[in-house]
C-alpha cells in the first residue's frame, strides 16, 4: 500500500483506478488542482487552532529591515508584560542579537535562524513551538525577516499580521509594497520623532496606507520616545482578552 | 526569493503524486499563476526547472499558464480588469474593490507518458 496516499500500487484495480493504461506509451493527464500554498496553509491553520484554544493572541510582526520592529517590541513588552505573558519568536538570517534584546527586556524569546531563507513559514513555527512552553491566556510576536515581499505569501497562524514602517522610508511606501500592506490588519508608522526633520507627510501616508487597505488600524509611534505605544498596548490588550 | 520555496512545495506535491503511480515519465507540470498574485512566473518557472534538473523528472517541461485579473466594486458592483493592485473602480471611483480573480497559484496537473 502507498504509504502516501493508501492506493494499493500492486493491484491492477488501482492501477485502473489512477486512469492508468500500463504499457501503452500514452500520455495520461493528471489533474491535480492544488493550492501551491497548501502546505503551508494547512500547517497555519493547525498553528492557529493551538494558538486559540489556549487562547494566545499571535502577532506576525513584519518590514523592511531597520524600520524598527525589534525596538517597538523591547517597549510593547515592558508595558504588556506586567498584565499579560509575552514571549517573542525571531526570524533572522544570522545571530541571536534580537533574541537576546528580547530577553534583555524582560520577555521569553526563541530565535530562529532562516540562513538563506528570506521568510518565515507555518512549519519554522509549528517547529519551534515544540521547542517552547508558552503560557495560556498570553501574547506571542513572531518578528518575520526583515522583508517586505517573501512574507505577505506565507501564514504563519497568526491573530494579527501588523506591518510596521517608518516615516524615513517615504510617503508612498505602502503603495510600493501593496501585497503586504493589504495583508496586513494594523500599520505602525514609526519613528515620529523625526517628522520634524524630515519632508514626510502624515496626511499622504494615512491616505496611502487606506487606499490599499480601507480597513487596516493605524497606529503613530516613536519606540524612542515611547509616543503611541500606550494605545497600541491598550490595542493590543484587548485583542488578547477578548475570546477567541 | 520565495519563488524557490514554492518552487520546492510544488516539487513536493509532484514527487507524492508520481510516486502513486506504477512508473511512468513526468512529461509536464501545469501551473496557473494570478496576474495579482504577488509571484512572478518567470522566476517561478526558473526556481522549478533548476529543482527538476538535480531530480529524477529531469526531463520534465513548466507550462505556467497567466491568469486575468479581475476586481468587484463592493460600492456600484462593476466588474472591471485593474491596471494595478490597488486601483479604484472606473465606473464610481471608490477605492472598495475586491480580488474576486488573479490571485491564484495553482498546481493545475501533470503529464505522465505510460511506460
Amino acid at each position: 500500500m502507498c504509504k502516501n496516499c493508501g492506493c494499493d500500487t500492486a493491484s491492477s484495480k488501482g492501477a485502473a483506478d489512477n486512469n492508468f493504461a500500463a504499457g501503452t506509451g500514452e500520455d495520461i493527464k493528471i489533474k491535480v488542482e492544488q493550492d501551491m500554498l497548501h502546505r503551508n496553509n494547512n500547517a497555519a491553520m493547525d498553528n492557529r487552532l493551538y494558538f486559540t484554544d489556549r487562547n494566545i493572541c499571535t502577532i506576525n510582526l513584519v518590514s523592511s529591515p531597520g524600520s524598527g520592529k525589534t525596538a517597538i517590541l523591547e517597549n510593547t513588552i515592558k508595558t504588556l508584560s506586567a498584565l499579560l505573558p509575552v514571549f517573542v519568536i525571531e526570524g533572522d538570517q544570522q545571530t541571536d542579537n534580537d533574541a537576546r534584546r528580547i530577553k534583555a527586556a524582560g520577555a521569553g524569546s526563541l530565535q530562529i535562524n532562516t540562513g538563506n531563507g528570506c521568510h518565515l513559514d507555518a512549519f519554522m513555527i509549528a517547529d519551534a513551538l515544540t521547542k517552547i512552553q508558552l503560557k495560556e491566556n498570553s501574547i506571542l510576536f513572531i518578528e518575520n525577516v526583515g522583508n517586505l515581499v517573501c512574507p505577505a505569501m506565507f501564514d504563519l497562524g497568526e491573530q494579527l499580521r501588523t506591518v510596521v514602517m517608518s516615516v524615513t522610508e517615504g510617503d508612498d511606501k505602502p503603495l510600493k509594497y501593496p501585497y503586504m500592506f493589504e495583508r496586513s490588519d494594523v500599520c505602525l508608522i514609526n519613528k515620529i520623532d523625526l517628522i520634524p526633520y524630515l519632508k514626510c507627510d502624515m496626511d499622504i501616508i494615512r491616505g496611502n496606507l487606506l487606499k490599499v487597505n480601507p480597513d487596516i488600524n493605524i497606529f503613530e509611534v516613536s519606540a524612542a520616545t515611547g509616543e503611541g505605544l500606550l494605545e497600541w498596548c491598550g490595542f493590543l490588550y484587548g485583542q488578547a482578552v477578548t475570546e477567541k | 526569493m520565495h519563488e524557490l520555496g514554492l518552487a520546492y512545495s510544488v516539487y513536493d506535491v509532484v514527487e507524492q503524486e508520481m510516486s502513486c503511480r506504477r512508473g511512468g515519465v513526468l512529461k509536464q507540470i501545469k501551473l496557473s499563476v494570478g496576474r495579482f498574485s504577488g509571484v512572478d512566473a518567470g522566476f517561478l518557472k526558473f526556481s522549478l526547472e533548476a529543482i527538476l534538473r538535480a531530480s529524477p523528472y529531469m526531463s520534465a517541461r513548466v507550462e505556467i499558464e497567466a491568469v486575468k485579473a479581475y476586481c468587484r466594486c463592493a460600492r456600484c458592483g462593476s466588474l472591471f480588469e485593474p491596471p494595478s493592485y490597488y486601483s479604484t473602480c472606473p465606473g464610481c471611483g471608490s477605492y472598495e474593490t475586491t480580488l474576486v480573480q488573479g490571485g491564484e497559484l495553482k498546481i493545475k496537473s501533470l503529464v505522465i507518458e505510460t511506460e
